[in-house]
């Protein structure tokens, strides 16, 4: 059975001739599946690759061109203005404004994270203890997701206002103040205020996630560890937190993103003032683009959000990796 | 079976002559008046506006057959960047109404055409600050929508009665009375000083009355110093909440005045039917008094606010030619009192404004005279004037935050004006 064996070999010379001998021409299309396998792929794969090409490459490569365009309302009518070289980068960097609101959202993002991470996992420690209203609780600290962002800085306009707000008379009821605090209208306290409302925003986010990572913490281990000794914040820093590890460096990651691109709070709750105090890269690129209609200038500062959001997406890439990594190491 | 496919046939041959019945009449209606349809895009908002428009354009259709006006609101903060949208995609609506200070922008794009080439098109009777808003290389491209407004100082009768003082009419005075105003239930005053338009735009009549420049390129002059210390010495006074930095015009500060907390406010005519709703009426509870200046005998220069109507480019000439028709209607003596009236603005004409005076009431006095001296805010400066004031608003927050003072904050704005003068 010579002609068998060559028919199942998988030598190509000897399978091709062997093949076309034993199967006919049954030979030929499997070739062919194969190839329109491949075709068929790519054919469910073009809508997707069309959705990405048009939502997302197509508006990032149109604001690098613009960011080296002299633009213009005079311009817009035209698809391309004139070349402007390193004009628009150039002048971000001369414009204090611009630098204030990069160290701003700096500062923003790293005093958000620290202060949602911190709240968020004492509450999401709270939450894993019996207590009544703890069920009320957990679904109540959804609520800030609930509002539109305008919505809430808005009403933490109310809430922090010089004269009638709530925060200001409750802390001079209680007296932690002696006079109102100039919350909104300082330029030092301003960038301030809009952190903590940024802050009670983020909570929800960082509790939830954090919360069911900790309901993933197996029993046995917390036990092992109170059985050998271990005490409430030895338990805590030794075995609970680098069993959860893997979630808190992606939440922060995410929470990353979601801090460095607020928009809709700041300008609800102090339109970047007083004074530019609270200036953001995205309220003041919004403000360049839209306010004084400089384009190129604004698509330039926006690059900057761009090269951050690209300096993180590796970062998530490989953080998420290596959790995995451990976690599935902690599993065997 | 047969039968059955005859029903259908016969029905199928009567739906087809139907249809061609649809399509004859349609051609012959085409053929007998030319259709055309006009967009228009604006942000009026309050019910006076959109009735006088929605009325307006009831009995243009009737006049005109065959033609459709279809109105767009577009909310005040997005008309701008969505005009400017649809320019770069060469879809602008065929009519559109822009604030004044938007006017230059959009002629920059070179997708609204000169009305002073069309058939019809006059200056003439009107405040020349008003009709001088579109006007670019000797072209006129925009008509008043309703005319315009302007600001002056409103107070609280009552108040002004219980502190024993008179409405000021000299910086001195707006200081001392401001003080002899402030209680403990309200300050003497409420200012604007949001960071947006409308705080360098209340800032305006103090600096230009004092001799300012309307380009502001001698911002940290003495003129500019003296008018921002003005509001500095408020604050500090404690004659003005510091609050302000977060107050717009309307309705932030305004409501501060209606709710009783502030005697004064620089404000303008649009507050009318709101006031009159909370029961405050002209002579009775507030009384109106231009802005005051530093020294007697200076002009009241204050900055022309409004709406102006402008064509696009879309559509082909016919178009262009029945929206200019559409808003040229609007520019007769008893439309324009009528939409005044509506708008709670003054008429673009001078004699039309004079016989507003006597029909709408003593309130609008001050406005109407002191429109003579109006300056229209991007008037040289075009499409420059955004930054402009953006740079004179950052300086008033900066002087009344306490971040920098007055003259050094100033002295910045005069920096970036300049650059932006010579750009």
């Amino acid at each position: 059975m010579k002609r068998d064996y060559a028919g199942a070999a998988p030598g190509p010379a000897s399978a091709g001739s062997g093949a076309a001998v034993a199967l006919g021409p049954g030979s030929p299309p499997r070739l062919s599946l194969w190839r329109r396998q491949r075709l068929a792929g790519w054919l469910f794969l073009t809508p997707a690759i069309a959705y990405l090409l048009f939502a997302f490459a197509l508006p990032i490569v149109y604001n690098v061109m613009l960011s080296f365009e002299q633009t213009s309302p005079a311009t817009i009518a035209h698809f391309t203005a004139p070349f402007a070289g390193l004009a628009n980068y150039r002048f971000i960097l001369g414009d204090p404004t611009s630098r204030t609101a990069i160290i701003h959202t700096f500062e923003f993002t790293a005093g958000s994270l620290a202060g949602q991470f911190i709240i968020g996992f004492a509450l999401a420690l709270l939450f894993t203890l019996r207590f009544p209203g703890r069920t009320l609780g957990r679904s109540l600290i959804i609520v800030p997701w609930l509002l539109p962002l305008i919505v809430t800085g808005v009403i933490f306009k109310f809430l922090f206002q010089l004269e009638g707000g709530a925060v200001n008379q409750i802390l001079m009821d209680v007296g932690l103040a002696h006079q109102p605090i100039d919350w909104l209208d300082d330029p030092h306290l301003a960038l301030w205020t809009v952190l903590i409302a940024n802050i009670w925003l983020g909570v929800p986010f960082f509790t939830l996630l954090l919360y069911s990572a900790l309901q993933d913490v197996p029993v046995e281990v917390k036990e092992a560890a109170l059985m050998d000794g271990a005490g409430p914040w030895q338990r805590l820093r030794l075995v609970i937190v680098p069993i959860i590890l893997p979630v808190i460096e992606v939440t922060f990651l995410l929470g990353f993103v979601f801090t460095v691109k607020v928009f809709d709070l700041v300008i609800g709750l102090t339109g970047g003032g007083p004074a530019n105090a609270t200036q953001l890269i995205t309220t003041w690129s919004y403000n360049l683009s839209f306010q004084v209609f400089s384009f190129g200038e604004g698509a330039a500062l926006n690059n900057v959000l761009l090269v951050l959001a690209l300096i993180c997406s590796p970062l998530y890439l490989l953080l998420s990796r290596g959790s995995l990594r451990r976690s599935s190491g902690a599993a065997g | 079976m047969n039968q059955w496919k005859r029903v259908r046939r016969l029905g199928l041959a009567t739906l087809t002559a139907a249809s061609f019945a649809v399509v004859g009449l349609s051609q012959v209606s085409t053929s007998a008046a030319p259709t055309i349809q006009l967009t228009e895009e604006d942000y009026f908002n309050t019910p006076g506006q959109i009735s006088a428009l929605a009325a307006y354009t009831k009995q243009f259709e009737a006049a005109h057959p065959g033609v459709t006006v279809t109105r767009q609101y577009v909310p005040f903060a997005n008309l701008d960047t969505k005009l400017l949208t649809q320019a770069a995609g060469h879809d602008l609506p065929n009519l559109l109404a822009v604030d004044n200070p938007f006017v230059s922008t959009m002629i920059s794009t070179g997708q609204v055409v000169p009305l002073s080439g069309l058939k019809g098109f006059s200056t003439k009777g009107y405040y020349p600050a008003i009709i001088n808003e579109g006007l670019s290389n000797g072209k006129y491209y925009s008509y008043p929508v309703a005319g315009a407004n302007s600001i002056a100082l409103i107070y609280n009768i009552a108040m002004l009665k219980a502190a024993h003082v008179s409405p000021p009419a000299t910086w001195a005075q707006l200081v001392t009375v401001a003080k002899a105003l402030t209680t403990k239930q309200h300050f003497g005053i409420a200012l604007t000083c949001e960071a947006a338009e409308d705080t360098t735009w209340q800032w305006e009549p103090f600096f230009w009355s004092n001799g300012g420049q309307a380009t502001f390129a001698n911002v940290a002059g003495a003129p500019g110093v003296q008018a921002l210390s003005l509001w500095k010495q408020l604050i500090t006074d404690g004659s003005a909440s510091k609050a302000c930095l977060n107050w717009s015009q309307t309705p932030a500060a305004s409501s501060q005045f209606i709710a009783g907390k502030a005697a004064m406010m620089v404000n303008g005519p649009w507050n009318f039917p709101t006031l009159n709703l909370n029961h405050m009426y002209y002579g009775k509870q507030f009384g109106i008094v231009p802005v005051p200046v530093r020294v007697p005998g200076q002009h009241v220069v204050v900055p022309l606010g409004g709406e102006d109507w402008m064509v696009s480019n879309s559509g082909g000439s016919a178009a262009q030619q029945m929206a200019f028709e559409y808003i040229q209607g609007m520019q007769t003596p008893a439309k324009e009192l009528q939409l005044a009236k509506l708008f709670g603005y003054l008429p673009g004409k001078i004699a039309v404004a004079q016989t507003y005076l006597k029909q709408a009431g003593p309130e609008w006095k001050v406005y109407i005279d002191q429109t003579l001296y109006a300056h229209p805010r991007t008037l040289g400066l075009g499409v420059k004037y955004p930054k402009i004031s953006q740079a004179v608003w950052t300086a008033i927050q900066a002087a009344l935050s306490g971040s920098q003072s007055v003259q050094s904050a100033l002295n910045t704005a005069q920096g970036q004006i300049k650059s932006v003068l010579s750009s």
